[in-house]
């Protein structure tokens, strides 16, 4: 059944490329699916993917998605707003997969994020499309996104995967500024919460 | 006899060996999956919400 569940995520998630192919629009898979990827499975509904886009685009990939049957609930963001707009898209099974825009001009989103993350995404398995971001570059969305919630995906993340080189993850953080926040998380693990 | 402490146990206020031990065996089924099968794990997980999930292992309190 659990695999059986992955398998229509992950079907929904092949529709949603075939009709981001059509707008010319890459993603790579963010989120909580992610972290399971690389060693932290926690509970989630959905399956994130990270584009950077217009939000002119993002409405017309709505549309498509739309026009396929899906069900599909599109977000608007404000000129303030740190990401470029979410479309939830829905099948009748209730299997979720959510689009989430890190480009808002003029206030700014983070498209370098999604750009630098799509270079250096590895397919989920040999000759998949479906592309999912490297632990490093996961951080960073984690980091980005703030929080509680993303400071304990990330502290157990490093608990699960230490391999992973803290000074890369230091200099790539800091490469976005995002140092100071990278180091707050990080001071809550040296406090014991891990 | 009613309890009237004012402050849980000690035992209560650090995690116990056996937590431990069951985090430390927890992470270790999770390592020797595939990312996939952590992926399926992460949306069941998500639909067992507010039911119980049962596993094996030894219950409470056994001495």
């Amino acid at each position: 059944m659990t695999a059986e569940r992955l398998e229509a995520t992950l079907a929904l998630a092949h529709e949603v490329l075939d009709v981001l192919d059509t707008h010319d629009v890459q993603a790579v898979v963010i989120g909580a699916l992610a972290l399971a990827v690389h060693g932290y499975p926690r509970a989630t509904r959905d399956l994130d993917l990270g584009v950077a886009t217009s939000l002119s685009t993002l409405e017309n990939v709505a549309q498509t998605l739309s026009q396929r049957g899906m069900t599909v609930a599109l977000r608007r963001p404000d000129p303030q707003d740190p990401l470029g707009g979410v479309v939830d898209v829905e099948d009748e099974t209730d299997d979720l997969v959510q689009l989430v825009n890190f480009d808002n001009p003029p206030a700014g989103g983070f498209p370098r994020l999604v750009v630098d993350a799509l270079a250096t995404a590895e397919p989920l398995e040999p000759g998949a499309r479906l592309r999912v971001v490297d632990p490093y570059h996961l951080v960073m969305f984690k980091l980005y996104a703030g929080g509680p919630k993303s400071a304990l995906d990330i502290l157990a993340l490093l608990a699960r995967a230490p391999q992973l080189d803290r000074a890369r993850l230091r200099d790539l953080a800091a490469s976005y500024r995002l140092d100071r926040a990278l180091q707050r998380v990080l001071s809550l693990a040296d406090d014991g919460l891990t | 006899m009613p309890n009237d402490a004012t402050e849980p146990p000690d035992s209560l206020q650090r995690p116990s060996a056996s937590a431990d031990a069951s985090l430390r065996a927890q992470i270790e089924r999770e390592r020797a999956m595939t990312p996939k099968q952590r992926m399926a794990l992460a949306l069941a997980l998500y639909r067992r919400r507010g039911s119980v999930v049962v596993t094996p292992g030894p219950p409470f309190n056994r001495p």
